[in-house]
C-alpha cells in the first residue's frame, strides 16, 4: 500500500478521544485539523509516523470511508502536508 | 525612571507624565527594589513640542520602537499597561505565550482563553479577590518542557461596568484611576495581590482549559470540548504558536491531552467559582 511521508519536522497526532488528528506541517508551519465524524468506532493507535502513513491509517483514526480517504489524501499532498514516496 | 517588577519580566519606565508614575507606585510599588537585569525598556513621550499643550498624545517606545499610535495623555496609564503586554507578547520566543486569564487553587492552574468580552477579566478579578491566586490577567506564560503555567505579577485590567461591579463586589481593593474613552472604552487596573503573596508562588501544572463566555441570560451551562476543538481554538489564542514551531505543537497538545476541556456560559461568577472548585479542583 501506498505510504505518505510528512515533511521534516512536521509533527501529527491521533488525539487519545478519538475526536480526530492535528497534523503540524514542518514544510508551511501550518497546523492541519482532521476531524474524526464518528469518534465511537474508531482507533486512537496511530503508527509511528517516521514509517509513512497509509490510506488504511487514516480510515481507522478518522472513520472514513474509502473514497473520503482518498479525497482527503489528495488535499494534503496538494497542501504539501503529504509528501508521496 | 522607574522600575516594573512583574517577576518573570523587569521594565524600565522613563515617563513624560508624571501622573503614570504615580499610578505604577500604587500597583507595584511593593516590589522589591534591587539591581536585577532589565528585559524591557520602555517609555512614554510626547510626539512633539505642540502635543505637549494642544490635545496632547504620549507614545508608547520599547527602545526606539512604537507599536501604537500616539493616544491622548488621559489614557497613558492605560497605554503603558497594554504596551507592557506587547512587549511580553512580541519578544518571548522561549515559552509558549497564550491569551488567556490563569487561575492557580492548590497549586493546580486553570487557563481561561477568550475573546475580548467574555468576561475573563471580570471573573479574573472577582475570584482574585475570593481566594484564588491570579497567574495573569492577559497572557499564559507556559515552559514548553514541563507545560507548567509561570506567575506573572500584574493587575488585572477592568473595562466598562466590569469597573463599577468589581469595586461594589470588593470595595476594599485598590483600583488606578479609570481612563476614559480608550479603544476599549473606559479601563482601570485593580491589584490582586501583593507582592509578598505572589513571592510564594510557583510554577503550576495546567489541570484544566475552560473557555468562557458571559452570557446575561445564560444560567451556568457546561460544555465538553473534544481535544480537537480545544486544541485548535487554543493554538489560535497562543501568541507565539507560529514562531515557536513544532515545539509549540508538542506544548499544546501536551496541555490538551492531560488536561479537562470546558466551554462554559455563565451569567453568576460565584457558580462559576463552586464549578470550578468541585468540578476540577476537587
Amino acid at each position: 500500500m501506498q505510504r505518505y511521508r510528512l515533511p521534516p519536522e512536521s509533527r501529527m497526532i491521533c488525539l487519545g478521544d478519538n475526536s480526530g488528528v492535528a497534523i503540524y506541517s514542518g514544510y508551511s508551519s501550518n497546523t492541519t485539523f482532521l476531524i474524526n465524524k464518528n469518534p465511537q468506532s474508531s482507533s486512537s493507535n496511530f503508527p509511528d509516523i517516521s514509517q509513512g502513513i497509509t490510506k488504511l491509517d487514516l480510515i481507522n483514526c478518522l472513520s472514513l470511508t474509502e473514497d473520503s480517504a482518498d479525497n482527503l489524501i489528495q488535499r494534503l499532498i496538494s497542501e504539501k502536508v503529504f509528501w508521496t514516496e | 525612571m522607574k522600575i516594573i517588577d512583574t517577576g518573570c519580566y523587569r521594565f524600565e519606565l522613563t515617563s513624560d507624565i508624571r501622573h503614570v508614575y504615580d499610578v505604577v507606585d500604587s500597583l507595584y510599588s511593593d516590589t522589591p527594589n534591587n539591581d536585577g537585569p532589565i528585559d524591557f525598556s520602555v517609555s512614554l513621550v510626547f510626539e512633539s513640542f505642540l502635543r505637549r499643550f494642544i490635545k496632547p498624545q504620549i507614545s508608547f517606545y520599547s527602545d526606539q520602537h512604537s507599536p501604537f499610535k500616539p493616544l491622548p495623555i488621559s489614557q497613558a496609564a492605560a497605554v503603558l499597561e497594554w504596551g507592557m503586554n506587547w512587549c511580553i507578547a512580541a519578544h518571548e520566543y522561549g515559552r509558549l505565550l497564550i491569551h488567556s486569564a490563569v487561575l492557580v487553587k492548590n497549586g493546580k492552574a486553570i487557563i481561561f482563553p477568550a475573546l475580548p468580552g467574555s468576561g475573563k477579566s471580570t471573573l479574573t478579578a472577582h475570584l482574585g479577590l475570593s481566594g484564588w491566586q491570579v497567574y495573569s490577567d492577559e497572557m499564559a506564560i507556559i515552559d514548553t518542557s514541563s507545560c507548567e503555567v509561570s506567575p506573572l505579577y500584574r493587575p488585572v485590567c477592568l473595562k466598562n461596568n466590569s469597573i463599577d461591579l468589581v469595586k461594589e463586589w470588593h470595595p476594599n481593593a485598590l483600583f488606578s484611576p479609570i481612563c476614559r474613552d480608550t479603544q476599549k472604552g473606559d479601563v482601570a487596573h485593580v491589584k490582586v495581590s501583593n507582592w509578598k503573596q505572589y513571592s510564594t508562588l510557583q510554577p503550576a501544572q495546567i489541570v484544566a482549559v475552560v473557555f468562557p463566555k458571559y452570557s446575561p441570560e445564560t444560567e451556568l451551562t457546561i460544555y465538553q470540548l473534544s481535544q480537537l476543538d480545544a486544541f485548535n481554538t487554543l493554538s489560535k489564542n497562543a501568541f507565539n504558536y507560529n514562531v515557536l514551531g513544532a515545539t509549540g505543537f508538542d506544548a499544546v497538545a501536551k496541555i490538551i491531552q492531560s488536561s479537562s476541556l470546558f466551554e462554559i456560559q455563565y451569567n453568576d461568577l460565584n457558580e462559576v467559582n463552586e464549578f470550578l472548585i468541585e468540578d476540577i479542583i476537587g
